[in-house]
């Protein structure tokens, strides 16, 4: 038996309408600072105890750094997952133990179909990145199988192996699908998508994607291939793809949370809204944009630090201080990235320019 | 607010500025060419057959004239530097004032007296003296090009002052980070004595223009360089004349067992060593070593250091800090946490939301870099005569070491510092006021500006 509040976790992410976010947010930090003697003491040290909280914003966030250094687990974890480390190289991972996948899984499951699958289609997915055979530890990998399963029509395949990506079995398929009029999924990380279209372009291979066909690409290039910018990349897409802008959705995620952020473009369009794309916060979780000096919300517009709350990360750490610098657009927000190392002002030695030469 | 940021030869006219804009103030720097340069060398190194001629401790006597009017605030360029320098240095508006103020107490008379006797330069430079079995005679540089960098108030002050001092012009490119303070305080030489003031070129441009560095450095005796590493050793790579390089450096406390008796005094003048220049000088503790043993721990240490942060945080408020600095800032501070939630031995004091100051007690005795910003490192030492191993790594960094122990014990532990590469010990509380004889790398301030001919007869 587990703890009511996993289960009233979990109902609230399968039919969120039956409760409110607060209360619930409140029992997941009361249960946290209990089970998780970690967390305790990190609370504690902030002067921060079960009775100064009373409101879903006061819940401490953890830094990131936290899950690189111990283990944050509140119960014995079913399945840890491995950060995979950024472009800054050699760094100590993170790591996150879910003790429930259930939660984990509905939370994803429900993230991916509202903003990848809003009109109910289901397509054949060609995921370019490593299956989870391949890379057990990776949660995008975990996650792209759990969409798979759910929702992946037949010839759902990877096309990433242990030598890289299948870059000509992909063309291949993606020929075929185009003559058969098939629509797809592409799913993959960006630099995998770069590489795709760095081929492609070198080659002077195009596609006219059938319609409905869409995309997701995710996380930053990590040095493995040449970096784009938003804008341009969903030009490619267009240009080499022949896949239009609404359908290519940007999916925002970490190893240390359940849940994950998608850009709203196709849902929007779906269901006949106008605004802004951004990416949209599920039910279960909040996000702030903090400044990064009083740790007060910014509004609208000024880029600061993320914090995100997340009920989904009801097996570990729910409130999470991260490094990346974004800002709120409407009910949402944007990544805009990693904050670069700060310049030294004065005369002193710096961390950043000692690691500068390392 | 607009003002002039450079000072030229009276002489130099008809060139066209540009501005920098920092916030709500304006500078203004001439748009320099490599032609336009030359011909500020040229009047440079004519003004300087003047000043060659006067004696050191005259030049002195005005030097010292010239900061004692710096004392005085309804002065119309200390008023300018009071108003301007908050702006452009991110200083507040009290340390920008407190640190002119250490400026003026720094450079009297007195002080210039001691770098001159103790260089005993000025005979050498009016003809060929005995030394050893021949004869010898020493030559100031013609000019002299000083580069700068970073915000801190007279940073490079020294070696512009001792260059004044023998007579050698100087040519002087501001740090981008403050291109103001130096041509103010060359506005104020030449304004107490126009003669010493046609031999300064307070100048900015962005680093790196190879075109015009290479006429600063190529007409250039001797040039005086500030910044980091890569920096320093990048410019040595182009200048073929005497290189005088200032790397980036760091500083620390040690504090004995035997003084923890009036623990809260120590730990009040660290905090000032720390806040001062919100720990940006290379003369800043990035952290402090306790020794166990005293009447109160480390740990205990941290807590009143603190407190004694937190007191100074409203004296001198801290300046503003960039977004990224405060992400770099939160980032340091937020791995710390983590490490304390790992279950190292490690506590955190610092204001619950904002980023004025922090105290970490970390058990681990290896020396670390803090990331700045009024963030103080406490770590334990178990005897004051192990301080050499944590330094072993830092050797080539190295700068200052305050200290406070009783004084039977300062001679031991000077020599362990001074062996392990320090080349500046002196109490906590005086570690951001060096006086002007300090030998600063290691090297001698004046003597270093000399060029010696022998003559064997």
């Amino acid at each position: 038996m587990r703890e009511p509040v996993v289960e009233r976790v979990l109902n609230f992410i399968r039919e969120p309408g039956q409760e409110e976010f607060e209360p619930l947010a409140l029992e997941v930090f009361a249960f946290q600072y209990r089970q998780n003697p970690a967390y305790r003491r990190f609370c504690d040290g902030r002067g921060m105890t079960l009775d100064t909280i009373t409101s879903w914003k006061e819940i401490p966030p953890v830094p990131t750094a936290a899950f690189k250094l111990v283990d944050l687990s509140c119960a014995r974890p079913e399945h840890v997952f491995v950060t995979s480390g950024t472009s800054q190289g050699a760094e100590r991972r993170g790591q996150h133990g879910f003790p429930w996948l259930d939660v984990y899984h509905s939370s994803l499951l429900a993230g991916f179909a509202a903003y990848l699958l809003p009109d109910g289609a289901r397509l054949r997915m060609l995921i370019l990145a490593p299956p989870p055979h391949l890379l057990p530890t990776s949660s995008l990998s975990h996650m792209l199988e759990v969409v798979r399963k759910a929702y992946g029509g037949e010839g759902s395949a990877y096309f990433v192996g242990e030598t890289g990506i299948d870059l000509s079995g992909l063309v291949r398929t993606l020929r075929e699908v185009e003559a058969r009029r098939e629509p797809v999924c592409l799913l993959g990380t960006s630099f995998a998508f770069v590489q795709l279209l760095d081929v492609c372009l070198h080659e002077g291979w195009g596609f006219r994607l059938p319609e409905g066909s869409r995309l997701m690409d995710t996380g930053g290039f990590k040095g493995r291939s040449r970096e784009l910018s938003r804008d341009e990349l969903l030009r490619l897409y267009g240009e080499v793809l022949g896949i239009p802008e609404t359908l290519c959705i940007n999916e925002y995620g970490m190893t240390e949370m359940g849940s994950q952020f998608y850009d709203n473009a196709l849902s929007n369009w779906v269901h006949g809204r106008t605004r802004a794309r951004f990416k949209e916060v599920p039910l279960w979780v909040r996000t702030r944009v903090l400044d990064p000096v009083t740790l007060e919300d910014l509004s609208e517009g000024e880029v600061g630090l993320l914090a995100h709350y997340d009920l989904a990360n009801c097996g570990s750490v729910m409130a999470i201080e991260t490094e990346d610098l974004g800002y709120r657009v409407g009910e949402g927000f944007e990544v805009v990235g990693r904050a670069p190392g700060a310049e030294a002002r004065g005369c002193s030695l710096t961390v950043e320019e000692l690691q500068e030469r390392r | 607010m607009r003002m002039a940021a450079y000072h030229l030869p009276s002489q130099v006219s008809g060139f066209v500025t540009e501005t920098l804009s920092f916030g709500e103030v304006t500078l203004e720097v001439p748009r320099l060419t490599p032609a336009l340069l030359g011909e500020v060398i040229g009047h440079l190194e004519t003004a300087r057959e003047r000043l060659r001629k006067r004696k050191g401790r005259e030049i002195a006597g005005i030097l010292s004239e010239v900061f004692s009017r710096w004392k005085d605030r309804t002065d119309p360029l200390r008023r300018a530097a009071e108003m301007a320098l908050p702006v452009v240095t991110r200083f507040s508006p009290a340390m920008v004032v407190h640190g002119l103020d250490l400026l003026c107490q720094g450079y009297g008379a007195d002080a210039f007296d001691q770098l001159l006797q103790e260089a005993g330069a000025e005979e050498d430079l009016e003809g060929f003296i005995h030394l050893g079995s021949h004869l010898s005679r020493a030559y100031a540089p013609v000019l002299t090009t000083h580069v700068l960098a970073g915000n801190i108030p007279g940073v490079g002050l020294p070696g512009l002052i001792a260059a004044t001092l023998l007579g050698s012009a100087s040519l002087v490119k501001t740090a981008s980070a403050d291109p103001l303070f130096l041509s103010l305080w060359a506005a104020s030489v030449a304004r107490q004595d126009p003669e010493i003031g046609e031999c300064l070129a307070v100048l900015w441009w962005r680093g790196g223009r190879a075109d015009l560095e290479s006429v600063a450095f190529d007409h250039a005796e001797v040039v005086v360089a500030y910044g980091s590493e890569q920096t320093v050793h990048e410019l040595q790579g182009r200048v073929r004349s005497r290189f005088l390089g200032h790397g980036h450096r760091v500083s620390f406390g040690v504090v004995g067992r035997d003084v923890l008796g009036r623990a809260e005094d120590v730990a009040e003048r660290a905090a000032y060593d720390a806040s001062l220049f919100d720990q940006q000088g290379c003369l800043s503790p990035h952290c402090l070593y306790v020794e166990e043993g005293g009447v109160v721990s480390p740990k205990e240490f941290a807590e009143l250091l603190a407190s004694a942060m937190a007191t100074w945080a409203e004296r001198l408020p801290p300046g503003s800090l960039t977004r990224d600095e405060a992400v770099a800032v939160r980032k340091f501070r937020g791995g710390y946490e983590a490490q304390g939630m790992a279950g190292r031995d490690i506590a955190l004091f610092m204001h619950p939301q904002a980023l004025d100051w922090a105290v970490i007690y970390d058990a681990d005795p290896t020396f670390t870099l803090s990331c700045l910003h009024r963030t103080v490192l406490v770590k334990p030492v178990a005897d004051l005569s192990e301080m050499g191993g944590p330094l072993r790594a830092w050797r080539p960094y190295l700068q200052a070491a305050g200290v406070a122990v009783t004084p039977e014990r300062i001679g031991r532990l000077a020599g362990e510092l001074g062996r392990a590469g320090v080349n500046r010990i002196c109490p906590i509380g005086r570690m951001q006021v060096p006086p002007l004889t300090w030998h600063q790398e290691g090297r001698f301030l004046l003597r270093d500006l000399l060029r010696w001919t022998d003559l064997e007869v």
